[in-house]
């Protein structure tokens, strides 16, 4: 990136993605809206961190399971898999139904039996959702911090502001449960102090999420009015949780050589430019980082390779375009 | 392409809902389509959700939370939903009835469940459901759609219901009128779910780019909707590179290969609906002129 711009000057950008010291890791996590090139940025930072001695793990979440074996070209599970042709990489696909299935049985065994079928019900139906996908995907991102065996951790698929407040839920439930033992007449304080204990696995990850020194978050979008706006707000409600943006990427900025004088596409090119501009103006302060659109698709090793030089290299093209 | 699609049954109504990702293009769509309705002479209102206020910008005049003519077109009206003050709203008259009779402690729980990602879209879907069920226009047309979560997390009051009654049979509370507004709410949702998939009165239509991440999440969420017997009558793919602009330049000819690649799997997997495409347009797609030609270039004259 690593080009990035800081308040209209060019600024190095792979210090986001590049753990500070030789002992200290760094997690990366890229957010955004679907198909604007989360995954393309993700394996490419993950390709370029390896390429240069990293150890580093790429994480993503996919109801499909197969967004990484798709991108690498070569089948990763949902065991974490070395990556073929680039040593020090490794990735892993999370299933997501499989995991949220997990985390929702997890939080509910201890108040089977001890509460009334209609409100474990309840419960199943709160933790049945898009969200509970993210949040259980999350819950497993925390594990493999933990666990330190790697110099940079990749995560695709981002929280958002309102995914980490689900994370809390489980621990406002216990103060009600309690409540209700007594009007029902139920010993519950096992389950009870089983949510509440959920209180402070939330306060941790939210702690490794405002840690600025081990972590970035990046917000990924492409040049256009909505996503502008979108990206905008899925910032400020990080911003509620203390956590700071740290860059963000534009992809598929059209270049003008691309257009090769063509009327028609110099003029999406302009309409871009304009886009960027406001994005330049917007989040002024934020390291902005632009990847080219390119005749390909971003993927297989190569290209990864390629798109990271681009965006992660000093000497980005577009952005001395732009500058 | 079947007219049946956008045009109601004689003295009937339609509903058109356009569902996809942000950014794919979906207000454009649906300004459009619902300006195309109007010039062929229908009563037709046009619901964004679009925080941007983009339809604003569409008709390029202002349109806000009450219904307002489009000047410059006979026969279509608008109106935006702002969706965080409509959850506010919804969340509010939803627990109201339940406020009577519980504690704070166990509101707190009915809140957090409501205070969610999807509240926003089940407050948005709630709303719609007063213009489904209004009847003072021929076509309505929403530029949001929702998904097949939103519809399951809608029937949540009514689980409550169940939950109400076990706890006041623990306690001894009397609880009739909470759980009456609640097997109200039940009724409503009952009725928007049976007007959504009943393709005579509802058309849901599925707007997408032909790249490879949003034909696959075009298909979940087809399938996901699908669920609930919505059936997907029309696909919308947007932004296709025109094929005699492409060929003057050697970068944008492989972009327009690349596509073509992926309109045919888009062919091949949604065979079900009526697809149609939107070439992309050189210049931001806003005012009365370019939504008709977005109009005429999808629907004919």
């Amino acid at each position: 990136m690593f080009s990035l711009k800081l308040g209209g000057i060019n600024v190095s950008v792979s210090d986001l993605i590049v753990p500070r010291t030789k002992n200290e890791m760094k997690c990366v996590f890229f957010g955004g809206k679907g198909g604007v090139g989360k995954t393309s940025s993700a394996a490419s930072a993950a390709v370029w961190l390896a390429e240069r001695g990293y150890k580093t793990l790429i994480v993503t979440t996919d109801p499909a399971g197969n967004k990484l074996s798709d991108v690498f070209e070569q089948a990763v599970g949902s065991k974490v898999t070395p990556i073929e042709g680039v040593n020090n990489l490794y990735g892993i696909e999370i299933d997501a139904k499989k995991a949220a299935e997990e985390y929702r049985e997890r939080i509910l065994r201890p108040l089977r039996g001890v509460q009334s079928e209609g409100f474990i019900k309840t419960l199943e139906q709160q933790l049945d959702s898009p969200c509970a996908e993210e949040m259980a995907a999350f819950d497993r991102f925390v594990e493999y911090v933990e666990a330190r065996e790697y110099d940079v951790i990749i995560f695709d698929t981002a929280p958002t502001g309102l995914t980490l407040r689900l994370l809390e839920l489980p621990s406002a439930w216990s103060n009600y449960i309690g409540k209700t033992a007594t009007l029902g007449g139920m010993t519950c304080i096992g389950p009870a102090e089983a949510l509440a204990s959920y209180k402070e696995h939330y306060d941790r990850a939210i702690r490794t999420l405002t840690d600025t020194k081990t972590t970035a978050f990046i917000l990924v979008l492409v040049p256009e009015a909505t996503p502008i706006s979108e990206t905008e707000r899925a910032m400020k409600e990080l911003n509620v949780l203390g956590i700071k943006v740290a860059g963000i990427i534009v992809n598929s900025v059209i270049t003008k050589q691309a257009c090769e004088d063509v009327p028609f596409f110099l003029k999406r090119y302009e309409m871009q430019q304009r886009h960027l501009d406001h994005i330049y103006n917007r989040f002024n302060g934020i390291k902005i980082a632009e990847a080219p659109l390119l005749d390909t698709e971003v993927k297989g090793l190569k290209t990864l390779s390629l798109f990271a030089e681009n965006l992660y290299e000093q000497n980005n093209p577009l952005v001395k375009e732009h500058a | 392409m079947d007219k049946a699609l956008l045009i109601p049954e004689r003295g009937g109504e339609k509903r058109i809902f356009f569902a996809g990702k942000g950014g794919v293009g979906k207000t454009v769509v649906a300004a459009a389509t619902a300006l195309w309705t109007a010039r062929k002479g229908f009563k037709t209102l046009i619901i964004s959700t679009d925080p941007a206020s983009s339809l604003s910008t569409m008709y390029e005049q202002p349109i806000g939370p009450a219904v307002i003519p489009i000047k410059a077109v006979p026969n279509l009206y608008g109106v935006e939903i702002n969706p965080k003050k409509t959850s506010e709203e919804y969340k509010e008259r939803i627990l109201a009835p339940v406020k009577e009779v519980y504690g704070e402690d166990v509101m707190q729980m009915f809140t957090d469940q409501l205070d969610s990602p999807c509240t926003e879209e089940m407050a948005v879907f709630d709303k719609f459901i007063d213009y489904v069920e209004e009847g003072n226009y021929d076509i309505v047309v929403f530029d949001t759609a929702p998904t097949g979560h939103t519809i399951r997390l809608l029937d949540l009051p009514s689980q409550w219901s169940e939950y109400i009654k076990n706890t006041s049979n623990a306690s001894g509370i009397t609880t009739m009128g909470p759980i009456e507004s609640l097997a109200d709410s039940k009724k409503r949702y009952d009725k928007a779910v049976e007007i959504m998939s009943d393709t005579e009165k509802t058309t849901f239509a599925f707007i997408l780019l032909p790249e490879a991440l949003p034909i696959y999440e075009a298909e979940r969420a087809v399938k996901d909707v699908g669920e609930w017997g919505v059936k997907t009558g029309l696909y919308v793919v947007n932004m296709v590179l025109p094929k005699d602009k492409s060929e003057k330049s050697s970068f944008f000819k492989k972009r327009w290969e690349m596509q073509q690649r992926y309109l045919a799997i888009i062919k091949e997997k949604f065979d079900e609906g009526e697809i149609l495409y939107l070439p992309l347009f050189e210049t931001e797609t806003k005012g009365i002129q370019t939504l008709q030609k977005v109009a005429n270039t999808l629907y004919g004259g």
